[in-house]
C-alpha cells in the first residue's frame, strides 16, 4: 500500500504539486492522467524520491520513504521510462542485471532470473541475452526496459509515460503485455500517462490531475460515468466516450447464454473475453445484428446482439 | 575500397622508417648526405638514436600523464552539482595554459625548477590539459539524460554513476582528447631542448647551430614519424 499524504512541490515560486492525496493497494494498477505539466510526472518522481517534497510524506506498506537510504530505497521500487535510458555500452543482460548486481545476488541467481524475465516478456534469451540496445527496435528496447525495472523482484513499479514514443500497434501490444504481466506477478504499478484511452484501459484506479491539484480519484467505469465538472469531464467527454466505457466491459458480461449444441461456429464469431468496443468493430465490419460467442475452447456459449452492446454505451442516469 | 587500406598504409610505412632510422641512422646517410655542407657529419652520432627518442616519448608520456589525471579530475568535478560552479573558472585557466606559448612557460620555469627535464614537463602538462579538459566535459555532458535518469532512478550511487555509466560512455571523446594532447606534445617537447631536456630537440638544436641541415632534417623528420605513428596507434587501442 503506497499512502502519499498532503504532497506539496515547490519549484521556485510555482506550486508543481499542490496538496495531493493519494491511496494505492497492493496489487492495484494505478494511471496518473493529466497534460503535460500538471505535476503528474514530480509526483511518481518523488516517490523514489528523485524528487524530494518541499512538504508532506510518502509511506510505502506503512514505512516513510525517508525512513530507508535512498539508493536502497530505489532499488526495491522498480523504475521505467519514456526514454527507456537502456545503457548503450552494456548488452541486453547486463541490463537486466543492474539492479540485482547491485543488490549482490549469486552469478546462477541473476542468470535464471534475466532468462526468466526475458521469456516473461516473450524475448528469446539466446537472441537477445548478448545483442547490444541499439539493435533492438523501440518496442523490444521498452520491454528490456520494463524487464530491468522488475528485475530484483520489486513490489511496486512506477513508469513514467514508458509507451509515449510508441507506434500505435506496439504501444497497444506493451499495454497488454503489462495487463498480463501485473495480474502474473500481482505487483502494484503507478503510471504516469497523458493518454485517457490508456488509462482506462490499464488503470484499476485512475488519478487525474491538472495544475498541481489531485481533482478526481476513480475507476475507470466511475470516471467516465460521473467525471467532475471541469477538467476531468473535458478529459473523459470526448467522442469516444462511449466506446472507451465499451472497453471495459467483456462480452461474457453481456451476452445471452445458450447450450452449446455441438455446432460447428461460424466463419465470424466473437470470443469471450473481447471487449465490447471490439466486438462492435467485428459487428460493424461483418453487418450482423448479432454474432455467437465461443469461448477459449472455441466452444459456442453464447450470442450477443448489436442492440445489448449499444444499451452498455448509453450514458446512464 | 583502396583508400580503407590507404589509411593503414601510411602509417605503416612511417612505423617502418621510424624502426629502421632508430636501429641503424647509418642506412640513410647518403639520403642525409646530400643537406650536409662542406663536409660536415650527415648523422648525428653524439647519442644512440633509441636512447634519444626514448627519452623523447618519455617526458611526452609523463607529462600526459599528468595532464590527463588532472584534467580528467577537474572536468568530472566541474561537471558535478557541487562542482558546477567552478566550471567557468576551470575554463579560463586550461584557455590559459592553451594560450600560454610553451617557450615563455620555458623561461619562466628555468629560474625556478633548473635546465634539465623539469621545466619542459611544466610546460607540457599545462599545454595539454585543454584538450583533455574540453573533451571530458563534452564526453561527460553527452551522457543521454535518460540513461542518467535511470540509473538514478534504479539506485547506482553517484560514484556508481560515474564510473559504471558516465566514464564508460564518456571514455571515447575523452580519450580522442588525449589523442590530439599527445600529438601537440610530442611536437611541442622537441623545444625542451633548448633547456637542456634530451629528446629529438637535441639533434634539430645541433643542426641549427651549426648550421647542418642534415641534422635538422633527422630530427624533424623522426618528430613527424613519431607523432604519426603514436596518433594511429592511441586510435587503434581507443573505445569505439
Amino acid at each position: 500500500m503506497i499512502e502519499l499524504q498532503n504532497l506539496n512541490k515547490l519549484f521556485n515560486q510555482t506550486h508543481a504539486v499542490d496538496d495531493v492525496s493519494l491511496l494505492v493497494n497492493s496489487g492495484e494498477f494505478c494511471m496518473l492522467i493529466g497534460s503535460s505539466g500538471c505535476g503528474k510526472s514530480t509526483t511518481l518522481r518523488m516517490i523514489n524520491r528523485l524528487i524530494e517534497p518541499t512538504s508532506g510524506s510518502i509511506s510505502i506498506n506503512g514505512e516513510d520513504v525517508k525512513s530507508v537510504p535512498v539508493e536502497d530505497l530505489r532499488r526495491k521500487i522498480g523504475y521505467a521510462i519514456q526514454g527507456v535510458g537502456l545503457f548503450p555500452h552494456q548488452d541486453i543482460f547486463e541490463n537486466i542485471a543492474t539492479v540485482p548486481k547491485l543488490l549482490k545476488w549469486s552469478k546462477t541467481e541473476i542468470e535464471q532470473r534475466v532468462e526468466e524475465l526475458l521469456t516473461l516478456f516473450h524475448l528469446d534469451y539466446e537472441t537477445f541475452a548478448h545483442k547490444f540496445p541499439h539493435q533492438l527496435s523501440g518496442g523490444q528496447q521498452q520491454r528490456v526496459g520494463v524487464a530491468r525495472a522488475l528485475a530484483a523482484r520489486p513490489e511496486l513499479l512506477l513508469m513514467d509515460e514508458p509507451f509515449g514514443a510508441l507506434d500505435a500497434i506496439t504501444r497497444n501490444y506493451l499495454q497488454d503485455e503489462m495487463l498480463r504481466i501485473q495480474k502474473q506477478l500481482n505487483i502494484t504499478i503507478i503510471m504516469v500517462t497523458h493518454d485517457i484511452e490508456e488509462a482506462v484501459k490499464l488503470g484499476d484506479k485512475i488519478a487525474v490531475m491538472d495544475k498541481g491539484k489531485l481533482l478526481q480519484v476513480a475507476s475507470p467505469i466511475e470516471l467516465m460515468r460521473n467525471p467532475r465538472d471541469g477538467f476531468v469531464r473535458e478529459l473523459v467527454g470526448g467522442d469516444d466516450r462511449a466506446l472507451n466505457l465499451l472497453s471495459l466491459v467483456k462480452v461474457e458480461d453481456v451476452m445471452t447464454p445458450i447450450a452449446d449444441i455441438g455446432k460447428k461456429p461460424q466463419s465470424q464469431h466473437l470470443s469471450d473475453k473481447d471487449n465490447l468496443r471490439d466486438a462492435l468493430s467485428r459487428l460493424l465490419w461483418v453487418g450482423e445484428s448479432s454474432l455467437p460467442v465461443i469461448n477459449s475452447e472455441g466452444k459456442i456459449i453464447g450470442n450477443v446482439a448489436l442492440v445489448d452492446i449499444l444499451a452498455k454505451g448509453k450514458k446512464q442516469k | 575500397m583502396i583508400l580503407r587500406y590507404l589509411k593503414f598504409v601510411f602509417p605503416l610505412t612511417a612505423l617502418i622508417l621510424l624502426v629502421l632510422m632508430i636501429v641503424d641512422i647509418e642506412l640513410f646517410s647518403g639520403f642525409f648526405g646530400y643537406f650536409s655542407k662542406n663536409s660536415a657529419p650527415a648523422i648525428y652520432v653524439r647519442d644512440h638514436y633509441a636512447n634519444i627518442v626514448g627519452w623523447h616519448l618519455f617526458t611526452v608520456f609523463i607529462a600526459s600523464v599528468g595532464a590527463t589525471i588532472v584534467a580528467v579530475s577537474v572536468g568530472v568535478f566541474v561537471t558535478r552539482p557541487a562542482g558546477e560552479a567552478f566550471m567557468p573558472l576551470a575554463k579560463m585557466l586550461a584557455n590559459l595554459g592553451q594560450t600560454f606559448p610553451p617557450i615563455a612557460v620555458l623561461a619562466l620555469c628555468v629560474p625556478l625548477v633548473g635546465f634539465g627535464m623539469e621545466p619542459i614537463l611544466v610546460a607540457l602538462f599545462l599545454y595539454g590539459l585543454l584538450p583533455i579538459f574540453e573533451n571530458t566535459i563534452t564526453g561527460l555532458q553527452q551522457v543521454p539524460k535518460p540513461v542518467l535518469e535511470a540509473a538514478r532512478g534504479m539506485g547506482l550511487t553517484q560514484g556508481q554513476r560515474l564510473f559504471n555509466v558516465e566514464l564508460p560512455l564518456a571514455m571515447p571523446v575523452i580519450v580522442a582528447g588525449i589523442r590530439v594532447s599527445v600529438v601537440i606534445n610530442i611536437g611541442t617537447v622537441a623545444i625542451g631542448s633548448t633547456v637542456a631536456a634530451k629528446g629529438l630537440g637535441e639533434v634539430i638544436i645541433a643542426g641549427l647551430l651549426t648550421d647542418n641541415m642534415a641534422f635538422v632534417l633527422q630530427g624533424g623528420i623522426m618528430v613527424a614519424l613519431l607523432a604519426i605513428v603514436i596518433d594511429k596507434a592511441i586510435e587503434i587501442i581507443s573505445p569505439s
